[in-house]
């Protein structure tokens, strides 16, 4: 990184952070020069660009197409009763250059979605994720894992928070925590939920911090964690998010994946085929059938030995190297490891199916066939 | 001892945020035996740690383990 000394004014403006050792001149510089895109300037958004700019992070851009509403007042502080029915970005503008006039910041009056959002991305060191909606969420998501961008993540509902890193030292992304993007129904939002202000203030408060934690390299990032917070019950919690397998059969494999998925409605990833008990019965000792059973170790002895080559699904290797075969019969306990697993080996074989409700009603069906 | 679980967001709603539940052998049954004690978390979609670590797979569960039951949330 080049640096450059701060200026007279650099060195009073920001004299109570650089006064910290962990941050001093060099931080500053590193800020002064990072580029951040900060999705969503809404109730998340806002503090994460105030704090930013406050804090004199260089460029700083807004992606959002909305207009401020009266309702969005009571949480949405960067914005007065002026700016109702004005763009977001612009207002965020107006009010963060006032605050801040040294800090570059570009407007992106767009709504990112799968065809538009590489080219912006591009732009910047980190993304931060203040959206409100799950589609965005897997689309902001699915760009900084094909970009390699870090990516802060922060979401709400009444009054809880989450807060996770992605693409940060790790590679853990959204979908390692949540695979599929479930249907818009599924999830509750804000608008229909309600929320207090102050709860989204806290948790884009801490999505500003991590982003100053991984602009300075200081402290530790909440890389592949989640962090949750419940403001009634002041109750803190942090988990390590696991590698998931199913993450990579849904993360877009290129640019033009991610150009062509399908995220308003994402049907179910599983376009595997699925294949019943009896059909099993009759393709599973011929010569042209191989059957990959992913269960773990520990459960095997759940059914009576099934010709089968091993491949527990903690350490499936979709690369994994099978003999010739017509068909490829993929079956775990109760169908839907054997699924996941039938999709990631589609990428590479032809004709794999997955045992429709897996070997337990393999046995129920078997056991009642003998009664 | 029984199993402690932490439950988030919408799972909460229906199960309450902390309650002990009888100990089962793992993860799946655990899922189960949770659906059948609240048959509205059926619709709801979960993540589930172990011992504060997201589980990928059917996850043995020891008699104290912690489980929290994670919910995505769309809000911002």
């Amino acid at each position: 990184m080049r640096l450059y000394i701060l200026s007279m004014t650099e060195t009073t403006r920001y004299e109570r952070q650089t006064a910290l050792k962990e941050i001093g001149d060099q931080g500053q510089q590193q800020l002064l020069q990072a580029k951040v895109l900060v999705i969503g300037a809404g109730g998340l958004g806002c503090p994460v660009l105030q704090y930013l700019t406050a804090a004199g992070v260089g460029e700083i851009g807004i992606a959002d197409d909305d207009v401020v509403a009266l309702n969005n007042l009571h949480r949405q502080i960067l914005y007065t009763e002026k700016h109702v029915g004005k763009l977001k970005a612009e207002a965020a503008t107006d009010v963060l250059q006032r605050m801040n006039s040294t800090v570059k910041i570009n407007q992106h009056i767009v709504r990112l979605d799968n065809k538009n959002i590489l080219p912006i991305i591009r732009l910047y060191d980190v993304v931060v994720d203040a959206t409100d909606n799950i589609p965005a969420r897997y689309i902001v998501n699915d760009a900084c894992y094909l970009l390699r961008k870090p990516l802060i993540y922060g979401s709400i509902l009444k009054f809880e928070g989450q807060l996770a890193v992605f693409n940060y030292n790790t590679s853990i992304t959204y979908r390692d925590l949540f695979p599929q993007q479930p249907k818009e129904n599924e999830i509750a939002d804000c608008n229909e939920a309600g929320v207090i202000g102050v709860l989204p203030g806290i948790i884009g408060s801490l999505q500003a911090a991590e982003a100053i934690k991984i602009i300075t390299g200081i402290g530790q990032v909440a890389a592949g964690k989640l962090i949750t917070y419940n403001m009634l019950h002041n109750s803190l919690y942090e988990f390590n998010i696991s590698a998931n397998l199913l993450a990579a059969s849904f993360l877009p494999a290129d640019e033009k994946a991610l150009e062509n998925a399908d995220y308003g409605e994402v049907c179910d990833v599983f376009s595997v085929r699925e294949i019943d008990i009896a059909s099993f019965d009759e393709i599973r000792n011929l010569p042209g059938t191989i059957v990959v059973d992913v269960r773990e170790e520990y459960e095997l002895n759940e059914t009576p030995a099934l010709e089968s080559i091993q491949m527990p699904f903690s350490v499936f290797d979709e690369n994994m190297a099978l003999p010739n075969s017509e068909t490829i019969v993929v079956v775990c306990k109760s169908g839907h490891r054997s699924k996941a697993a039938a999709a990631l080996l589609s990428r590479k074989y032809k004709n794999v199916i997955s045992l429709q409700g897996g070997l337990n009603n393999w046995l129920t069906l078997n056991k009642m066939d003998h009664a | 001892m029984g199993l402690s679980i932490l439950a988030f967001g919408q799972v909460a709603e229906i199960t309450g945020t902390t309650f002990s539940f009888d100990h089962v052998v793992d993860t799946n049954a655990l899922k189960l035996a949770l659906e059948k004690a609240f048959p509205a978390l059926q619709h709801v979609r979960y993540t589930i740690a172990v011992d504060k670590n997201t589980i990928i797979a059917n996850t043995l569960l020891n008699e104290n383990a912690v489980v929290a039951l994670l919910p995505p949330f769309s809000g911002g």
